[in-house]
């Protein structure tokens, strides 16, 4: 044996222990670059299931530091990483870190984010969120993280304070004898959680309530339920993969609630609206702000919206718009604080108090203790498709047009 | 296998395994060369490589020894996971109750496996793995107030050290590979290998099949959930991407490019792992695909070329093979006949010499 | 009454789909012993293919089908020719699965991940009057039924009669004694598993005037796949056929009855029936290659 050693595996072997031991050393040579730049980061998926919105959130953050420029006199750098998983989040954030990024944007998709919140505090960077909703991950105090966008509760609330008003309205039928429907595909059953949540709040029980694994393909059931349940309010809380399908599978069988009001994901979302029009309209949907609110009121929106669309090709969605303006925020708040350090953009952010209407989302900025954005979600956007548009028909801060409930396009 | 017991540990003090045990101390050493941030991420990768090589390990006891081909490990992973995270948050105990439940969990399900394993073999044993892990993935996205769906569970602890999880892993690691040798040579993995070669042959001989089998899903099961709660515990967030045939590939894939039923098999196969890192670190976000694109190249290339994975590579007689390529000489040809060396290695290790002379 | 006629219909249709999708795993595992993990990967592939044809490169429908058709008998020829060639079913499940990487991850790179959908619209439906209620059946349904079980009768026969169907199967059966008959057995192989591709092609292009368009989207289909095959018994297209419907079926009750557990209900029966019933519901006892 010991005469074979040098001519064995063995020595393959141990230059190959050696390169392991060496390989990590190759990660953190950029440690150190120059710091006459503002860095931002972003992480968050980039590929898999979540990529549309990632990229979308990107390109978003990409829009905001060309627009901004400089801060400080100094130059942006932007980082996009990609993680799709928690682990990955994490090892992207360290990466970021170590080349000197403190200030991270959240992306789409809430687990690389949900990851990231247990190190922000840890190694002090500040991170904004303008994506993530589900509570578990906004109701958690930790110090330098904070929510721009409002958490799925208020979407639950929203929806329990509009819903009923149109139902009343268009319908003629008084919350206590509505019959509501709540639908929901398994990623988005905290969504579902929050609207039942928020019709209890308001006096309403869904009469009907299904929730079904997200690779469903057959819509038939769903639909054929609905139907003999003489639904008046349909809630969906669905995604792509599912949404459309079940809405085509809604109109095949000639099957039309009097009044569909989706909790946003896809049903605000362009790849529903290139469906067609006999598909997606009349559907009424509760989401962010988005470019097709009141462009008057949000200023800047017009031109992000238009910007994103020539640079991009279609026009950019809810995450991307509250990103966008999240991202002015920050770059803001590095210019109030005066210096690129952690703990005086965290002051800086915490005592913002900003009325609406001064930035693209149209929403106002102040943080409670817990670091959410109370001015999110006041008002949010309800759009209805006509069409083939997402035309915003209410609250009436941000409306451009009626809606017509039921559903009839000669009324158009 | 030529070796008796009494002469194991004897056997493993040889220059060569010294020399690979001092080439670990610049790892060990990696907390120290960094200062502030820089080292967080070097950790972070050997702890992520370290989890890797123990999961590879369990996942080579299971099939590379025994030879049941699963394709949801993941799924001990997951469990783990999940089961720290549940007694954490939603029962709030202590996190070495939910490892226990983990181990207890995972070990259940191993015994299933085992189980079923009885009546299947080959192929069918493989599809069932996958539709068992689907099963508990399906059950970790609709068991909503337990699971938390697709968000998963965020746990919340007193802040660690990165050393703490750091030093386990890479114990944790060693003493698992360590154990997978041990094993490899005891009694019981013979009865392994015995079973991997010729399970009717085995059985006609007296070995009690369905014992050995289940013994050995469940040591795989137990020591994979322990990953998975540490992991969990070490991140923070357990969600279902835990479950994902993603992560059950990835450690198939680590095994099997080391050199599947080999001790150094998932050490050498690790540096999969990293090279994502690598990609997905240089190449930019847009190109991070392409790192599964490239595992996947890696994957087919080496079951095509090397079945046996990195540590059936030789050397010298690759050497002599390139040398012989641009000098035909005899000299060089005679020594690129098999090692006999190699020979003796491993368990089934004699078929690389002879495939290579049935190939060509 | 109607709504339940409706719901029925429907499923048999999408199930009829299963037994497709079914049917080339089903040979090529059963008939010709390749374990293809890549199948579902091949799947997600033809429907972006299809997509690519219709919506990037402007051809008509009737247009793509053939094309997709006659690449993936070629596709399936050197896949086996080149990656194939090794009879351990482990080896193929590792190389398959990396086949199945490669594909997934370049699809996400070239296109994204962004679902999509191939056809935009509604598609057209017959409605009839039916015991007091409207019965509605899809003529994409109608046509999905018609096409895989003229698929599938079509391949038996093809098996029976033809010169080549019957070569296929004398080589899976006895391959030294087919060699000398003056067979290239190799060469035979690679011909069956062009062919299984073909049907794979037809399969991946009835799922995308249907559902939904994903890189992951193989891995569904691989699964219900193996269910299919299954619960038919490996090997056997007939019955794959049945099999398909009656997991249509059992899809349906599902998604009536516990919406919820409809992944955990037929992926629990997946493994009661493997290992209960591993040759299957509809054979028992046959052997395998010669049922096909």
């Amino acid at each position: 044996m010991k005469r074979g050693f040098l001519r064995s595996r063995w020595c393959v072997i141990s230059a190959l222990a050696l390169l392991l031991s060496v390989v990590p050393f190759v990660f953190v040579e950029a440690a150190h670059a120059a710091d006459d730049v503002i860095r931002i980061g972003v992480i968050g998926p980039l590929t898999g299931a979540y990529a549309f919105g990632g990229n979308e959130v990107k390109n978003a953050i990409a829009l905001a530091v060309e627009k901004r420029g400089t801060v400080l006199g100094k130059k942006i750098e932007f980082e996009a990483a990609d993680a799709t998983d928690a682990s990955q989040a994490i090892s992207e954030f360290e990466r970021l870190y170590a080349k000197g990024y403190r200030v991270f944007m959240g992306s789409y998709g809430s687990f690389a984010d949900f990851a990231v919140q247990g190190v922000v505090d840890e190694y002090g960077a500040v991170m904004m969120s303008a994506a993530g909703w589900a509570n578990e991950f906004t109701d958690n105090k930790i110090k330098n993280y904070f929510h721009w966008t409002p958490r799925v509760a208020v979407f639950g609330t929203r929806m329990g304070e509009y819903m009923p008003q149109y139902a009343e309205k268009y319908l003629g039928i008084k919350k206590e004898n509505l019959r509501v429907a709540l639908i929901w595909n398994a990623n988005y059953e905290y969504v579902a959680i929050a609207a039942r949540d928020g019709l209890k709040a308001a006096g309403i029980t869904p009469v009907f309530e299904e929730g079904y694994p997200l690779d469903r393909k057959d819509f038939t059931a769903l639909v054929a339920n609905l139907q003999s349940n003489k639904i008046d309010v349909l809630i969906p809380c669905q995604g792509s993969v599912d949404g459309v399908p079940f809405r085509k599978k809604m109109v095949e069988m000639g099957y039309e609630a009097p009044m569909l009001f989706a909790m946003g994901l896809i049903y605000d979302q362009p790849d529903f609206g290139a469906q067609g029009a006999e598909v997606v309209d009349g559907c009424l949907v509760l989401s962010y702000t988005h470019p097709f609110i009141k462009r008057d009121n949000a200023p800047g929106l017009e031109e992000f919206a238009e910007g994103y669309k020539a640079k991009y090709g279609w026009y950019p969605l809810t995450h991307a718009t509250q990103t966008y303006s999240a991202t002015l925020f920050m770059l803001d708040m590095i210019e109030k604080a005066g210096a690129y350090d952690a703990d005086k953009i965290r002051e800086a952010i915490e005592s913002a108090d900003i009325p609406k209407g001064q930035y693209p989302n149209y929403w106002g900025v102040k943080f409670d203790e817990y670091h959410r954005n109370v001015g999110a979600g006041d008002p949010l956007a309800v759009g209805q498709w006509q069409k083939g548009e997402l035309v915003t028909v209410g609250t009436d801060e941000i409306k451009v047009g009626e809606p017509i409930i039921p559903w009839d396009p000669s009324k158009l | 296998m030529q070796s008796a017991k009494t002469e194991w540990i004897g056997d493993w003090i040889t220059p060569k395994n010294l020399l690979v045990c001092i080439l670990i101390v610049p790892v060990l050493l990696i907390p120290f060369f960094y200062k502030g941030g820089a080292a967080l991420l070097p950790m972070h990768l050997v702890i992520m490589v370290a989890s890797y090589i123990v999961l590879a390990q369990t996942w080579n006891i299971l099939s590379g020894l025994t030879g049941m081909f699963s394709l949801g490990h993941a799924t001990f992973y997951g469990l783990g996971g999940y089961a720290l995270a549940v007694a954490m948050v939603k029962l709030k105990l202590n996190p070495l109750v939910g490892l226990a439940a983990g181990i207890v969990l995972s070990a259940f399900f191993g015994l299933l496996l085992g189980a079923i394993s009885s009546r299947l073999t080959g192929f069918f044993f493989t599809i069932s793995t996958i539709a068992l892990a689907q099963v508990i993935r399906t059950i970790a996205m609709q068991w909503t107030p337990v699971t938390n769906s697709i968000t998963g569970l965020k746990i919340f602890r007193p802040i660690v050290s990165r050393m703490t999880f750091f030093y386990l892993s890479i114990a944790m690691a060693v003493a698992v590979s360590i154990f997978f040798a041990y094993l490899r040579r005891s009694r019981t993995g013979s009865m392994f290998v015995a079973i991997r070669e010729n399970i009717n042959l085995a059985r006609s001989l007296g070995v009690d099949v369905v014992r050995y089998k289940t013994i050995s899903s469940v040591i795989a099961a137990m020591i994979a959930s322990v990953v998975g709660s540490f992991i969990t515990y070490y991140i923070q967030v357990v969600d279902p991407n835990y479950l994902s045939p993603i992560i059950s590939e990835k450690i198939i894939m680590v095994s099997i490019i080391g050199g599947m039923g080999y001790a150094w098999g998932p050490i050498f196969g690790s540096v999969l792992i990293l090279l994502e890192e690598f990609i997905r670190g240089t190449l930019g976000a847009r190109y991070a695909p392409l790192a599964s694109t490239l595992y996947g190249v890696i994957l087919i290339v080496f079951m095509l070329f090397r079945p046996k994975g990195i540590v059936s590579i030789n050397l010298k007689r690759s050497f002599g093979m390139a040398i012989a390529a641009l000098t035909p000489s005899k000299d060089v040809n005679a020594s690129v006949g098999p090692n006999p060396e190699n020979l003796g290695a491993g368990g089934g290790s004699t078929l690389h010499a002879s495939q290579f002379s049935k190939e060509k | 009454m109607a709504i339940w006629a409706t719901i029925i219909i429907n499923g048999l249709c999408t199930g009829s789909l299963f037994g497709l999708v079914s049917a080339a795993f089903s040979f090529q595992f059963g008939a010709l012993r390749m374990m293809n993990f890549a199948y579902g990967a091949f799947v997600m592939v033809g429907m972006y293919v299809m997509y690519a044809g219709i919506h990037h490169f402007g051809l008509h429908a009737a247009a793509a089908v053939p094309i997709l058709i006659v690449i993936y008998f070629f596709v399936g020829y050197f896949l086996r020719a080149t990656l194939l060639r090794s009879s351990d079913p482990n080896v193929q499940i590792i190389i398959t699965s990396g086949v199945a990487l490669v594909l997934e991850s370049v699809v996400l790179f070239i296109v994204g991940a962004l679902p999509r959908s191939l056809l935009a619209g509604i598609p057209p439906t017959w409605k009839f009057p039916f015991m007091g209620g409207i019965l509605v059946i899809s003529k994409l349904n109608v046509l999905t039924f018609a096409v895989s079980s003229l698929v599938l009768i079509g391949f038996a026969l093809f098996l029976k009669r033809t010169w080549l169907g019957m070569t296929i199967r004398a080589v899976v059966q006895q391959k030294e004694a087919a060699s000398l008959m003056g067979v290239d057995p190799e060469k035979i192989i690679n011909v069956g598993f062009g062919i299984s591709f073909l049907i794979t092609a037809i399969a991946s292009v009835m799922i995308s005037l249907q559902f939904v368009l994903e890189p992951t989207a193989g891995h569904y289909y691989q699964l219900i796949g193996f269910l299919v095959c299954v619960i038919a018994g490996m090997g056997n297209l007939k019955g794959g056929f049945y099999a398909g419907l009656l997991v249509g079926l059992i899809s349906t009750m599902a998604n009536i009855f516990a919406a919820t557990w409809h992944d955990a209900i037929l992926f629990i029966l997946f493994v009661v029936i493997l290992t209960f019933l591993p040759n299957g519901v509809f054979v028992s006892r046959k052997s395998i290659s010669r049922a096909v």
